[in-house]
């Protein structure tokens, strides 16, 4: 039996809390996301998967319960401790890419590996390997805003695993794809997968998550994990 | 007391500090009752919140808490200039009863918010804030001293009369006074200078021999540090006064130890007060440190911040003796007799 990689215990997150826009986008979400696998979570907007992502992903810290990350309570963890294990464990695509405009593909890709202390050299490497594989290698000194959606969007999964993260997290990645550059982006995942990151997408395309590659899917509606 | 930029900076720089010191405990308190790290309630998280916004605060509010003894006394030097009788911050602080007994808390409380911040160093190391409850025990047992700063610097200040003469420090540091100055003044070389490189060959025999052996001794060797680097703080002052303020005015009945921290010695003062001050607050912290063993990542980091404090109170003690021997030797090179 795999093991879980990811695991949520009643994970709660209310924003604002006490002030009159109190809103509780996640409630007692509980999950578990073995080693290797693709799991997507499904529901429409508002349902709370974007937050229950950046739960897992580190990104904010839950208002009640635990995430547990390769066996460590990260919820628990201080800020700083929090980031260091982000960084060196899960990768995030986000939906709109959060790119920086003005700088070069290669800035963006390596960015991730300076507050590493990895030499130029050795993230000259790492960023070579990745333009290859995701077909960037004549891209590598454009800006990014020169590039189309599609090239944009593999320059975000190279970012997101240039710190040979091994948990990789994509939000609505297929929001700003046409079915090409989806069915792209699919092959994209599966290579990822047969190299055995453990992926978790959130998506309410159901090209995405009716995907025979997809090992399970969660649906999300008003903040609470429905079915499984 | 006397309207003057000093006593205004000292007043609302202190209040200030009491202030954001009373908000640390305030929350501090809330934190010590309320910390359970098991737990994955709303409270707990809170709490890991709040214990990341008030170590931030504490840190930067005792570190200038510490800077203040430095600025206290640069403040009671400036206002020698408007007290009658006073030469340099020795005529300011003696002026009313509240002066020395101030000195003495802050150097009191530098060693004592020195430790703190250690051990508020030590728990940010750690993943699962081993130290929490601690420090902020800590923290509320240490707060008094702020608070009584706090009171005496307004005594202090608000009992400053221009009209009044003060005594200069020509004659609190004279052998002939009566009271504790006279005392230290008069104290005979042939027995403080003795018993000051004892210490130090103690420290040292403790650091290079006995801290080499087994773990068992070494933690005892350890532990030792804390009264040795106490001793050698006093004796160090002892020093000071009686014999080393000599060779730097190069006058038989000048040993003011406040003189020789202005422009006219080149700030000579601070760096050998310098070098006093943070070779035993990290000679002291040596030995507290030991006294951490569980949890082992904890320990582990304890040990590595140890080895830094050996080195940096060795270092100090080197360069406090270095500077504080070189006028003499310097005197008696030039002239080829002691004074």
């Amino acid at each position: 039996m795999a093991n879980p990689v990811v695991e949520t215990v009643n994970v709660t997150k209310t924003y604002n809390r006490g002030k009159p826009n109190e809103v509780t986008a996640v409630k007692d979400a509980s999950l578990k996301i073995n080693e290797g696998s693709l799991v997507v979570l499904k529901g429409p907007s508002g349902s709370g998967k974007t937050t229950l992502l950046s739960l897992i992903g580190c990104q904010t810290k839950p208002t009640r319960g635990e995430v547990i990350i390769l066996g460590k309570r990260v919820s628990k963890l201080p800020e700083k401790f929090m980031s260091l294990h982000k960084r060196r464990h899960i990768g995030f695509i986000f939906q709109h890419f959060q790119l920086i405009a003005g700088m070069s593909v290669l800035d963006n890709i390596v960015l991730p590996l300076i507050p590493e202390g990895i030499s130029p050299k050795e993230r000259r490497k790492r960023a070579e390997r990745l333009l290859e594989q995701f077909n960037l290698v004549h891209r590598r000194q454009f800006k990014v805003s020169h590039l189309s959606g599609g090239e944009q969007q593999r320059v975000a999964i190279a970012r997101a695993l240039i710190n040979n993260t091994c948990i990789l997290l994509a939000d609505e990645p297929s929001a700003h794809l046409d079915s090409r550059l989806t069915s792209e982006l699919l092959d994209h995942i599966k290579q990822l997968k047969k190299s055995g990151h453990t992926i978790l997408i959130t998506s309410h395309d159901p090209i995405i998550y009716q995907n025979p590659i997809v090992d399970q899917v969660f649906e999300m509606k008003d903040g609470r994990i429905i079915s499984s | 007391m006397i309207l003057h930029p000093w006593i205004l900076g000292l007043i609302i720089g202190h209040s200030a500090l009491l202030l954001v010191f009373s908000l640390g405990v305030i929350n501090a308190w809330q934190i010590f009752r309320g910390w359970d790290y098991n737990s994955a309630e709303e409270k707990q998280f809170l709490l890991e919140k709040k214990t990341y916004l008030v170590s931030t605060v504490m840190k930067f509010a005792l570190l200038i808490q510490i800077l203040m003894l430095f600025l206290f006394e640069m403040a009671a030097d400036e206002l020698a200039n408007v007290l009658p009788g006073a030469m340099c911050a020795v005529g300011t602080l003696s002026s009313n009863s509240y002066g020395f007994s101030l000195l003495n808390l802050k150097i009191v409380s530098f060693f004592v918010y020195f430790i703190w911040l250690m051990i508020n160093y030590l728990d940010n190391q750690i993943e699962s804030y081993p130290l929490v409850r601690k420090k902020y025990l800590v923290l509320m047992l240490i707060y008094p001293l702020a608070v009584a700063e706090t009171i005496l610097i307004f005594m202090f200040t608000f009992d400053l009369d221009p009209s009044v003469i003060t005594s200069c420090c020509g004659s609190v540091y004279n052998e002939g006074s009566e009271g504790l100055g006279g005392s230290l003044s008069g104290a005979p070389a042939g027995f403080i200078l003795p018993l000051f490189f004892s210490i130090i060959i103690l420290l040292l025999l403790n650091r290079f021999v006995f801290n080499r052996r087994d773990t068992e001794k070494k933690g005892l060797g350890n532990f030792l540090e804390f009264p040795l680097w106490i001793a050698f703080f006093i004796t160090a002052i002892v020093v000071i006064i009686s014999f080393i303020s000599t060779y730097v005015y190069e006058i038989l009945s000048h040993k003011c130890p406040f003189c020789f921290m202005g422009t006219e010695y080149h700030y000579y003062g601070v760096a050998l007060y310098l070098c006093l001050f943070v070779a035993t607050a990290t000679g002291i912290a040596v030995g507290l440190l030991e006294t951490i063993k569980q949890p082992e990542t904890l320990k582990e980091k304890a040990r590595l911040l140890q080895k830094k404090m050996n080195t940096v109170s060795l270092w100090g003690m080197l360069a406090f003796v270095v500077i504080g021997f070189l006028p003499f030797v310097t005197y008696y090179i030039k002239t080829g007799r002691l004074i």
